[in-house]
């Protein structure tokens, strides 16, 4: 399931877990359904924290369409929800390695490539930011350690 | 129970995506049935040698101190059974057994007959009587029937086949602060 189980099949086979694994196991299956609870929310309000994001974000880059084409936005859009998700996907696993090595080396990459680095930085402020105006205070603080992450990973 | 379907497939399949209802559901099911599969996975660890040893029994190995070199394969070999089927039923997770192997240079020719040994010793046949409940048989069975399948896909037809090997090198386990044994500890 998540990294945490992955390694635990890998490095305990022919023996039974210790209690310091046992625990760490039993500690993260405790809080799946609070996860899960959570990650309902974030799907279900996702669009609602685009639309403000994006509603704040075009002001700052008025030429975007200009230099990049009229579908500009719309892929904007798309790539936030990419790491929307999977930073919801992260949170459920309770997995930061997760976000980083299916999402993140890779996109940080392509940012670097296409010099959007800069362009892109205010709207991962954007986002942390939102998160209080659509979320409850438990919600936020469920998922803002994973933006934080892709925010340091993409545009610091 | 219907979770006999490896997580990281159901995560790499959403990948960029959000998990279906049904999958969310099935994870809470997990996380709902924890403590059952819990308690299983002990009863395994407290069971282990109490079973192998009355498989070997009913193999006519009367003295377990005195096995030969295969037999000591295989009660090792069924350990490494017991503790794959425990661990995938504890995560929820069977594909590790779909791929199963038992980690030694050669598998026991005899395995898949002893695992049905063992499979009905854990039922119960013992004269104290059942040792698992229905439901955690319920909870169980999938899992050993996808081990079983994954060892009988292994084994070589025995027509065809080399005796049973003398003496096999089996990796050699963790150490263990629990009661259970390593593998190689037992039966020496």
């Amino acid at each position: 399931m998540s990294l945490m189980f992955a390694d635990l099949l890998q490095n305990t086979e022919g023996r039974y877990l210790h209690p310091d694994e046992l625990k760490s196991l039993h500690d993260y299956v405790e809080g799946i359904p609070k996860r899960v609870r959570i990650y309902q929310v974030l799907q279900a309000k996702e669009s609602a924290l685009l639309d403000r994001v994006i509603e704040k974000f075009q002001p700052m880059l008025p030429n975007l369409t200009r230099r990049h084409g009229v579908l500009a936005w719309e892929r904007c859009r798309r790539d936030l929800s990419m790491v929307w998700r999977y930073c919801c996907m992260a949170m459920l696993l309770n997995d930061e390695d997760y976000l980083r090595d299916k999402l993140l080396y890779w996109l940080e990459t392509i940012l670097k490539s296409f010099k959007m680095r800069d362009e892109c930085k205010p709207v991962y402020k954007l986002m942390l930011d939102s998160l209080a105006h659509v979320f409850t205070a438990e919600e936020s603080e469920m998922i803002r350690p994973y933006l934080i992450l892709a925010k340091t990973m993409l545009v610091s | 129970m219907d979770d006999i379907y490896s997580w990281p497939e159901r995560i790499a399949d959403r990948e960029g995506d959000y998990l279906s209802p049904d999958d969310l559901q099935s994870l809470i099911r997990y996380a709902l049935s924890f403590q059952e599969r819990l308690d299983l996975y002990q009863v395994f660890q407290q069971q282990e040698l109490d079973w192998i040893q009355e498989v070997l029994n009913q193999q006519g190995s009367v003295d377990t101190a005195d096995l030969s070199p295969a037999q000591r394969l295989l009660a090792r070999q069924l350990a490494l059974c017991l503790r794959s089927v425990g661990l995938s039923l504890l995560m929820g997770d069977p594909s590790q057994l779909q791929q199963w192997s038992c980690g030694a240079t050669e598998l026991y020719l005899g395995l898949p007959e002893a695992l049905d040994q063992l499979w009905a010793v854990i039922q119960g046949s013992q004269q104290n009587g059942p040792i698992l409940t229905d439901d955690q048989r319920d909870l169980l069975s999938p899992y050993w029937q996808t081990l079983q399948a994954a060892c009988s896909s292994q084994a070589p037809e025995a027509e065809s086949s080399p005796p049973p090997p003398v003496v096999t090198e089996v990796e050699p386990a963790h150490s263990s602060p629990e009661p259970a044994l390593t593998l190689m500890e037992m039966f020496v």
